[in-house]
């Protein structure tokens, strides 16, 4: 376990340096023809590593342009490749003729389903075809797909490949697809997970109740929309060995994807991760990977395949669409005594992450609320429509909109004030959660708290402005950090060099989060040396560590603690070294501002490097260590739901102040404070940016994306003409608190941000609507024209007074 | 001719990863050297100003033009001035150089509100009056102000200059009364619609780059406290840009009030007939230009000079 470092004992050197980074910084070089020269930010060499908002090395190339993405990798004699995706919801493949487009100009190579030595793959079950062979069960299913000498001559011959299909009967409804008599996509039924949760006796509690209310809601299917879509390239080296390069986000999982569907033993599979344009969760599956190693291997040429966005819309996954039902039984005072809850997930055509989004969905579904009886039943279900999958929150933004609508609900209902009757009802360190798990480092109410007065937060504060009405509020939550009890384990290795520098391998991907820039913070942090002193090698399945990847908000958390350990084991090695050059005993040592010194005599001490050169070199033992870790979890009963799923977790508050037009049903978002618990920030800078971004996901969920299907289950907007995801334009001002929290099992008291941060938003921002202008909107998104239609119901059933 | 060549190999862009099929690339500086390619090419030939629309179509047709002829050379089609019969717009004037104008602002605000409401910074640097006009979508978002204040569009071709109102060069959707050998040269807004009050709303789905649900724009004058010659224009309600008459006739002669604006644009939603798509159902639409002309008619009163 991490010993506690004491971070506010460093408030007062980190305010300083806080500066530091918003001083000047590096102009860009004009001659950029030399390559670029690392300019580094004093911030990146400072000690302690941790708490400084070091900036990311691959910041500069970014904003230069010089980062290289797959799309602009080629290799010589590289051929691309065209899917042709399938024409209806739901058919049987009768048959696939291939023989005129292999006749069209510039086409090498056709491949089909049937020639994939193992054809389907997912994370749960393995029931999604890599190419449809027999059955097209959404619009998305790849049947064919064409390696040619040119993206158009490639995209060209898609027109000439003849698929014969018998047409089954589509369903695109959730709730219609659980009948008996729905068409079935996979299997006798199309209910493929349930998940339960049960405490206490809900419906003696509910009938015992002062009040029992009830309310729907529901969720849309959205898309993660990264600027840069699905990419890979396969090719094989001369012995043999496959080597893919690819944009996905868990490189140790995808090459075992790749291994089993090609059938190949992973020693012979290098995965390379490029750098990743934006992930979200959608980076977590293999796309193309296999299908361009087969037409490589076909072809003896590398072979290159990017998605297009409308691939990227309609064969890539989404967020899952959920139905929720939600029944709570309340004392006068606003205790909540009972929840039931009841949620359909439509998973689309495959299952890929719906089953760990249901169980997340199921455990968070009952808020952060101490709540003694209990009933989650949560199902997912197929349906004819684009696969759902890993998405930032899995699950999580869905439940929140519905248990924090909801919560306002019963607030105004009992007279009580949103704000109090939270923090009446929320988690407290030592709470029991609905899985009976004891949760520790709860600031749930801190976090109310914090952004409140942040806010401004006052008890009906509603405005009015012209045409417009103002509106707060409020919505709180909590996430877990890791995967739902199975095991998601990672390993490092720290090198420290003969310099006292130190390089860290990881198999972690960094998909734009700033991850190797915090897991090097961790390492630096324990060596005593500073962020600039480390080198973070990550993401190449030959040389790196395995690790689960950059998924469920785990990596600061699961990998920083493999680092964090691998770091210790270097350094005890550094220790055992310097001991004896100053006649102490390694456990009198410390590490700290590069060097290596007896603890409370600073004066005795030796620098880093010279006891890493003796090390190596006099010792014949260099300083390395490796290590891994796995977050300790308890199975969940299959009856009940009780266990430990997770590590730990973390909460958050946000707040939203709207405009709403009441004539136009526009919603405006002003401004959002946010109160986000990540435990210890080791890099406060890093964690503003999740929680911006987060946000900026949380208000296109909230207002303006959508993918919509039309009766046949074609996608109707699959572009970004169309499918509305908000501008800078749209964007609120944000403004990011840090709640203090530290967890004992955390790297340094480490949580993790990454997907908290689009949970409450749209909550929020429907609070706020509902402040604004007293309508509940129930379903996502609440686009304007909705808005209006239920200001005009509301005008409708209360008619306005009319003077006398 | 300064550039020529097989676009898009002329400018560097053609690589074996892209899906954008080669075509000849004609450059002409003057309006003389336009004329006469279309007049050699029509109708396999097509003209490029900004590209901003024409590349998104470029990049979804089956099949590409002969010639593409690239306009934006062409100095004729340059600048924004004040002439003896009004405000002259070149055709290839961009939407940002409206937007930093002073003759504009001065003369013609609401043509400011239009183009900042056009795509995003980029889309506004590239794009032309011209080329929005054009391509005469039914949300043009450079049309409403323009048929609010009565411009007339300038069309050279191999036949002679022709000069006609822009509500008649507007003829459906994606449908102007350009000849295939024709090139719009200029708009002209008269001088005396110049600096009478006039504003401009568009409703999208979000605030930057949004395609208009409905757009509209009121130009009104004051004759002794009473409403004179109003112009009420709608975008994206019908299948071009249109006038809405009755509410105009409604307004006319009658002093201003909150309640007669509204009253125009429960008539103004008369005149519109509205799409139901997967963007927005009619019925909202409608919702859209009543409340969007009431508005537009309040602030063109607040501009109109007393
Ligand atoms: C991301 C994006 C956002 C956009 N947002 C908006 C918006 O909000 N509102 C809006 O109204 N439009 C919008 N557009 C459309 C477009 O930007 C505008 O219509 C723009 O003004 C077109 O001008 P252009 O110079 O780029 O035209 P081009 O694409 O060069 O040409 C358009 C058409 O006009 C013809 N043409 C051009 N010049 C002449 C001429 N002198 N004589 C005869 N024909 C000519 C061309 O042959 C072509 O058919 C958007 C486009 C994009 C890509």
């Amino acid at each position: 376990m991490a010993p506690k470092v004491d971070v506010k004992e460093r408030t007062k050197p980190l305010e300083s340096l806080k500066q530091a980074d918003d001083g000047p910084v590096p102009a860009v070089l004009r001659d950029i023809g030399h390559g670029l020269l690392p300019l580094t930010p004093e911030v990146n060499k400072q000690t302690p590593a941790v708490g400084q908002r070091v900036t990311r090395p691959d910041s500069r190339p970014h904003v230069l342009g010089k980062t290289v993405y797959i799309d602009d990798m080629t290799f010589p004699d590289m051929l691309y490749t065209k899917i042709l995706r399938s024409e209806y919801a739901h058919a049987k493949i009768l048959s696939i003729d291939v023989s005129e487009a292999e006749k069209m100009p510039g086409v090498v190579a056709t491949l089909t389903g049937k020639e994939i030595p193992v054809v389907t793959f997912g994370p749960s079950y393995q029931d999604q075809p890599l190419l449809a062979d027999d059955k097209v069960r959404h619009m998305g299913d790849g049947v064919v797909a064409v390696a040619a000498e040119t993206e158009q001559q490639a995209q060209d011959a898609l027109a000439k490949i003849k698929v014969e299909y018998e047409p089954l009967e589509t369903v695109l409804d959730p709730l219609e697809a659980m009948k008996d008599s729905a068409p079935k996509i996979h299997g006798d039924s199309n209910i493929y997970a349930t998940k339960t949760i049960k405490k206490g006796d809900v419906d003696q509690a509910l009938a015992d109740a002062d009040y029992v209310f009830e309310g729907q809601f529901k969720t849309q299917m959205v898309e993660h929309v990264p600027l840069e879509p699905h990419a890979s390239i396969a090719l094989w080296e001369p012995t043999g060995d496959l080597h893919v390069y690819s944009s996905l986000g868990r490189i140790t999982l995808g090459r075992a994807d790749i291994a089993r569907t090609l059938d190949m033993p992973m020693n012979r599979i290098r995965v390379t991760a490029t750098i990743v344009g934006g992930n979200f969760g959608g980076k977590n599956e293999i796309t193309l990977e296999p299908i361009l190693a087969l037409l490589a291997k076909k072809t003896g040429r590398p072979v290159k395949g990017v998605f297009t966005r409308e691939d990227e819309f309609i064969s890539s996954t989404t967020r899952h669409p959920f139905v929720m039902d939600y029944t709570t039984g309340v004392t006068k005072d606003g205790i909540i005594v009972a929840r039931k809850v009841r949620i359909v997930c439509d998973g689309g055509a495959y299952c890929s992450w719906s089953e760990t989004t249901l169980g997340k969905g199921a455990i968070l579904s009952v808020g952060p609320y101490n709540i003694d009886n209990i009933k989650v039943e949560a199902s997912a279900v197929y349906t004819t429509k684009t696969t759902t999958g890993a998405m930032r929150g899995f699950g999580a933004p869905q439940v929140c909109f519905a248990y924090e609508s909801h919560m306002d609900d019963i607030a105004r209902e009992l007279g009580i004030e949103p704000l109090e009757i939270r923090l009446k009802n929320a988690f407290h360190e030592g709470s029991d959660s609905p899985t009976g798990q004891v949760l520790e480092s709860v600031v749930v109410k801190e976090s109310l708290e914090i952004a409140a007065e942040k806010f401004g937060w006052q008890e009906g504060k509603g405005k009015t402005n012209s045409n417009k009405r103002r509106g707060q509020g409020i919505a709180c939550m909590w996430y877990p950090i890791g995967f739902t009890v199975l095991a998601n384990s990672s390993a490092a290795v720290v090198k420290v060099n003969e310099d006292g520098t130190a390089t860290v391998l990881t198999g972690t991907v960094e998909t734009g989060q700033g991850s190797l820039t915090v897991l090097g913070q961790i390492a630096a942090e324990e060596l005593g040396i500073a962020a600039d002193d480390i080198k973070v090698v990550s993401a190449d399945t030959d040389t790196t560590p395995m690790d689960t990847g950059a998924i469920a908000s785990r990596t600061t958390y699961v990998t920083g603690n493999a680092i964090l350990l691998a770091a210790k084991k270097a350094k005890m090695i550094l220790f055992d070294t310097a001991a004896p050059m100053l006649g102490v005993k390694p456990e009198q040592l410390e590490a700290r501002d590069r060097k290596i010194q007896v603890k409370n005599f600073p004066q005795k001490a030796l620098s880093i490097g010279d006891v890493a050169l003796q090390a190596q070199f006099v010792n014949g033992q260099p300083a390395l260590g490796s290590a891994s870790f796995n977050p300790h979890t308890v199975a969940m009963d299959p009856e009940t739901g009780q266990g430990k799923p997770f590590g730990t977790y973390v909460y958050a508050t946000q707040i939203a102040e709207v405009d709403v037009d009441e004539e136009t049903g526009e919603v405006e978002v002003l401004r959002i404070v946010a109160a986000h618990d990540c435990g210890t920030p080791i890099n406060p800078a890093l964690v503003e940016g999740q929680v911006e971004g987060g946000i900026s996901m949380g208000v296109g969920l909230a207002l303006y994306e959508e993918m919509l299907f039309d009766d046949n289950g074609k996608q109707i907007n699959p572009n970004l003409t169309n499918y509305i995801m908000p501008t800078s334009l749209d964007m609120p001002e944000v403004e990011v608190h840090i709640v203090d929290s530290y967890d004992p099992t955390g790297p340094f008291g480490a949580k993790g941000v990454g997907e908290p941060t689009s949970v409450p938003t749209a909550a929020c921002i429907m609070n706020a609507i509902y402040d604004a202008v007293g309508v509940r909107i129930t379903s996502l998104p609440a686009t304007a024209e909705k808005v209006l239609k239920a200001i005009q119901e509301r005008d409708q059933a209360q008619p306005k007074q009319i003077a006398s | 001719m300064p550039r020529f060549g097989m676009f898009p190999a002329a400018f560097g862009l053609f690589d074996r990863g892209s899906t954008l099929k080669p075509f000849e690339y004609l450059a002409p500086d003057t309006v003389d050297e336009a004329v006469a390619i279309l007049t050699d090419n029509a109708p396999d030939a097509r003209l490029l100003a900004g590209g901003t629309d024409y590349l998104v179509e470029l990049k979804h047709a089956s099949e590409v033009p002969k010639v593409v002829v690239d306009v934006s050379g062409i100095s004729e089609f340059k600048g924004i001035e004040l002439t003896d019969k009004g405000l002259r717009f070149g055709s290839g004037v961009t939407h940002t150089e409206i937007m930093e104008s002073d003759l504009v602002a001065e003369h013609a605000l609401a043509m400011q509100e239009a183009a900042l409401t056009i795509g995003a910074v980029q889309t506004r640097n590239l794009g032309t009056l011209g080329g929005n006009l054009v391509t005469c979508v039914p949300s043009v978002d450079s049309g409403p102000v323009l048929i609010a204040l009565d411009a007339a569009v300038t069309i050279t071709g191999s036949k002679g200059i022709r000069i006609m109102p822009l509500l008649d060069f507007f003829v459906g959707p994606r449908k102007t009364a350009l000849e295939p050998d024709e090139l719009l040269v200029d708009i002209v807004i008269p001088k005396e619609m110049l600096g009478r009050g006039c504003s401009f709303r568009k409703f999208g789905l979000r605030k930057g780059q949004a395609l208009a649900l409905v757009n509209t724009c009121a130009s009104i004058d004051l004759d002794a406290g009473k409403l004179a010659d109003v112009r009420i224009a709608l975008g994206a309600v019908a299948p071009t840009v249109i006038r809405a008459v009755k509410a105009e006739k409604l307004l006319n002669g009658k002093a201003p009030s909150d309640d007669l604006f509204a009253e125009a644009g429960d008539m103004a939603a008369t005149e519109a007939k509205p799409i139901n798509d997967f963007r927005a159902s009619a019925g909202y639409r409608l919702d859209l230009i009543r409340t969007g002309t009431k508005r537009v008619l309040a602030e063109a009163l607040e501009r109109a000079p007393r």
